[in-house]
């Protein structure tokens, strides 16, 4: 589902630079109710994340310099653990994490911020541990300062070395070479040890090592997200007791994007969602499908503690995020289109049955015999109206949306005038058709008040679309008689 | 020689690739280290193998050299953990290979390392670029005239090519099969911006590739072995060139010679001359019947070694051999042994 709605576009768009953050990605799962202290205290954090990119850019520069030098040093750290003696590599790349991970805290601390998760740890006794000479290099190798014995003995090698480099007589050398490949082994030795003791040496700082990964990972991910939210103009999303959802000019990055790279204005959408069901209606192409993704997509990203595509999002918890539509796969499973949606419902029903969430249904029934898709929709938004979650049905069907439900619908073509527009051109190509309808269609969202007709634009759209005339002609005289035996919403 | 040593030494990049395996190339390298000692900093690295970890394991030599303090070396971890060296890391560089990950480090003694570089151009660029950085005044990199290798020697400024007497017991014989790769090393370049800019789009881009004047058509062919019918049609229908991304092999060229089309005035494109897999007689016929292979990048061969003894006990008369060689090739060739050069002004 997150993918129908456009999650992953936002996932990719974030910055994450280290392998640890890239981890914490992985990792970001919605909080429910029962966890809201910490989605509200990692919202918290990513407030205070924002302010300080604007007060100290510079800073967060030379942090992100640093973290496109982090390597995964995890399988050394593990290696370490399970108390193996680690190589001359494994200790190059962990001399480098310390030294890069003391430079990250020492850009980071006087910042003074308390993100929770971050608690960087003292690196330098790793680094000492590693840097005997105290050069504080870039580089690493089995040091002579570790120890007597592989001093000497590399001086002995370094002598015959010498004295090979000027024999010129074969058998001479050979006995020279023969010589130096005993200290070889010699050196070998010594070095071997050093490795061990400098593994069991690195022990009591494993954890310090692991507390400064999961810090880093979590602060790289927070400074994506804060820099996604300043980048697209993301707001706070507001929590709170009641049940509602409330969006104010709330936007989908991914089709507004697309939307721009055809010169084309996303239309922002503005709804106020209640406790049980509500229904949103509105004409074919009106941007239905389009609204309720919008909706579960900035709730999703809230509940994920992120910033969200809106200028106001005002939301309860959910336990849960649900959105049925036909996108689904349910004839891979050898149901039929209904028959996958009632499945689905099922699953639905039985989380709305046990806590409070946020259910989405695309046009459900679409796909059977209207006479009976409108009584099954009536029921589902008459039952669904007794419970706590919130339940968004969009439907095409007339009459079904009973007395207090929440009721919105798309305002779509009801301010053209079809008369003039069809006298101002004979016929429109399918193409031209497309481009005007979504210039006039106007995707906003208006209360419908009781008794509103619902609009009935299928067949202006056809006309419009460049259906052939004789058909418009026929349709318009059962239009007229269908009218008159229906009259008003049943 | 040593005008020629200094002219070596102020290049940024050498080349040393042997004729064919175990014709002492080795020796040759240790000769320029030798020659370094004490005077020039350096850095060593090899062209690897593609390929699969067997292929790495048997199917190659892997040069074993006594090298000297302070030399920079790029080569798999492999290798660094096999070095009796006393050494430090300098760099760890994300380039994978079934060896290992290629590690930058120095030596702090001298001793005896196994070079495993990497195998492709881009890496190998990399990897010169990191050494230089380093302070290496000169990155040897050692290479073989194999077709197991993507990377060429022409990515290095100067290149040595390395023969011996081990080509085969009859100097004459070895005389003439080492002038026959130097000549294919030495094809000629093409020189027209408009017409270079085409070609290395073309060998970027795909495996078998043609030039209709200045129009070039990118074939789907994914090598050009096998690609026979494919290169026929394309020359039978007008197209000047053929551009063919990787080793051109006998097989290919005696098909061209076989069949009908006019091949005059046509030319074929490779990368450079190490691309070439050819009997001499192949390249023969390909000239008379007048067509002509080109190079895009420059293999700036600078000197011929020779190894007058074979590990089988015989050995050539050095002077002769020099001679010989220098005169069907007019290159400067040395003989490490026996510090004997001939043309080396």
């Amino acid at each position: 589902m997150w993918n129908n709605i456009g999650l992953n576009y936002i996932l990719q768009q974030l910055k994450i630079i280290t392998p640890y953050g890239k981890e914490q990605l992985q990792l970001l799962k919605p909080y429910t109710i029962e966890n809201f202290p910490i989605l509200k205290r990692i919202l918290e954090d990513l407030d205070l994340m924002i302010n300080s990119l604007s007060l100290f850019p510079e800073v967060y520069e030379k942090i992100e310099g640093e973290f496109l030098r982090i390597k995964d040093v995890r399988g050394s750290i593990k290696r370490c653990e399970n108390l193996q003696v680690l190589d001359d590599i494994e200790f190059y790349e962990i001399k480098l994490f310390a030294i890069y991970l003391e430079s990250i805290r020492y850009h980071y601390q006087p910042m003074g911020l308390t993100i929770e998760g971050v608690n960087f740890q003292d690196l330098e006794p790793v680094i000492d541990l590693l840097d005997p000479e105290k050069k504080r290099f870039t580089t690493f190798s089995i040091y002579d300062a570790y120890s007597e014995e592989l001093k000497l003995i590399r001086e002995k090698k370094h002598s015959i070395e010498n004295l090979i480099y000027i024999e010129k007589n074969i058998s001479e050398m050979e006995v020279l070479k023969e010589q130096r490949f005993k200290l070889v082994e010699e050196e070998a030795y010594y070095e071997g040890k050093i490795r061990q003791q400098l593994s069991q040496q690195l022990l009591p700082y494993i954890e310090r090592i692991k507390e400064n990964i999961y810090s880093i990972g979590i602060l790289d991910l927070c400074i994506g997200k804060a820099k996604l939210a300043k980048e697209k103009a993301c707001t706070k999303p507001l929590f709170g007791e009641d049940i509602q959802l409330e969006i104010v000019e709330g936007r989908h990055p991914y089709i507004e994007d697309l939307l721009q790279q055809q010169d084309k204005k996303f239309t922002s959408i503005s709804i106020n969602l209640t406790a049980g069901s509500n229904a949103i209606t509105g004409p074919n192409m009106g941007g239905k499908s389009v609204t309720i993704k919008t909706i579960a997509l900035n709730a999703l990203l809230g509940h994920m503690g992120f910033y969200v595509f809106a200028n106001v999002l005002k939301l309860s918890v959910f336990n849960f995020i649900h959105l049925l539509s036909n996108d689904q796969e349910s004839i891979k499973d050898g149901l039929s289109t209904f028959g996958g949606e009632i499945v689905k419902f099922n699953e639905c029903m039985l989380d709305i049955k046990q806590s409070r969430g946020l259910v989405l249904i695309d046009e459900f029934a679409r796909g059977t015999n209207p006479n009976e898709g409108r009584l099954l929709v009536k029921s589902l938004m008459e039952y669904l109206n007794k419970f706590d979650s919130i339940s968004v049905f969009i439907t095409h069907f007339d009459g079904v949306v009973g007395a207090g439900i929440n009721h919105y619908q798309v305002m779509g073509l009801k301010h053209v005038d079809f008369n003039e527009l069809m006298s101002k051109q004979n016929h429109y190509t399918s193409k031209d058709g497309l481009e005007k309808i979504h210039k006039l269609m106007d995707y906003r969202l208006e209360p419908v008040k009781n008794h509103d007709p619902v609009p009935k634009d299928a067949l202006n759209i056809s006309m419009l679309l460049g259906l052939d005339s004789n058909i418009i002609e026929i349709a318009k005289l059962h239009y007229h008689k269908e009218v008159q035996f229906y009259g008003e919403e049943t | 020689m040593n005008k020629l040593l200094e002219k070596i030494f102020q290049l940024n990049s050498l080349a040393i690739v042997g004729i064919e395996k175990n014709v002492g190339k080795t020796t040759t390298m240790n000769y320029i280290i030798e020659k370094a000692k004490g005077k020039y900093s350096l850095g060593l690295t090899s062209i690897g193998i593609d390929g699969e970890k067997e292929d790495q394991v048997t199917g190659t030599e892997k040069p074993t050299i006594y090298i000297q303090k302070g030399t920079i070396i790029a080569s798999a971890k492999k290798s660094y953990l096999s070095s009796d060296i006393t050494k430090e890391i300098l760099s760890t560089t994300g380039i994978q290979t079934p060896m290992g990950e290629i590690i930058l480090f120095r030596a702090l003694s001298d001793g005896y390392i196994e070079l495993m570089g990497p195998s492709i151009n881009n890496y190998l660029k990399t990897v010169i670029k990191q050494m230089k950085a380093l302070g290496s005044q000169l990155v040897i990199v050692d290479g073989a005239l194999n077709r197991r290798t993507t990377a060429s020697p022409s990515i290095a400024e100067g290149v040595i090519v390395a023969t011996g007497a081990t080509v085969s017991r009859n100097m004459e014989e070895v005389i003439e099969e080492t002038a026959h790769k130097v000549s294919l090393l030495q094809i000629e370049l093409e020189r027209n911006y408009d017409r270079l800019k085409l070609v290395k789009k073309a060998l970027k881009q795909g495996k078998v590739s043609f030039l209709y004047d200045d129009k070039l058509q990118i074939s789907q062919e994914l090598t050009a072995l096998g690609a026979e019918n494919t290169i026929n049609e394309g020359l039978t229908s007008g197209a000047n060139a053929v551009i063919i991304s990787g080793v051109v092999g006998d097989r290919l060229v005696e098909n061209l010679i076989k069949s009908p089309i006019d091949l005059s005035d046509k030319i074929i494109y490779v990368e450079d001359g190490t691309k070439l897999f050819l009997k001499e007689e192949n390249l023969r016929r390909l000239k008379l019947k007048g067509l002509k292979l080109m190079g895009v990048n420059e293999i700036n061969l600078l000197l011929i070694t020779v190894n007058p003894k074979a590990p089988d006990g015989y050995s050539f008369d050095s002077h002769r051999f020099c001679y010989l060689l220098h005169e069907k090739t007019q290159i400067p060739v040395f003989d490490v042994i026996s510090n004997i050069g001939v043309g080396l002004e």
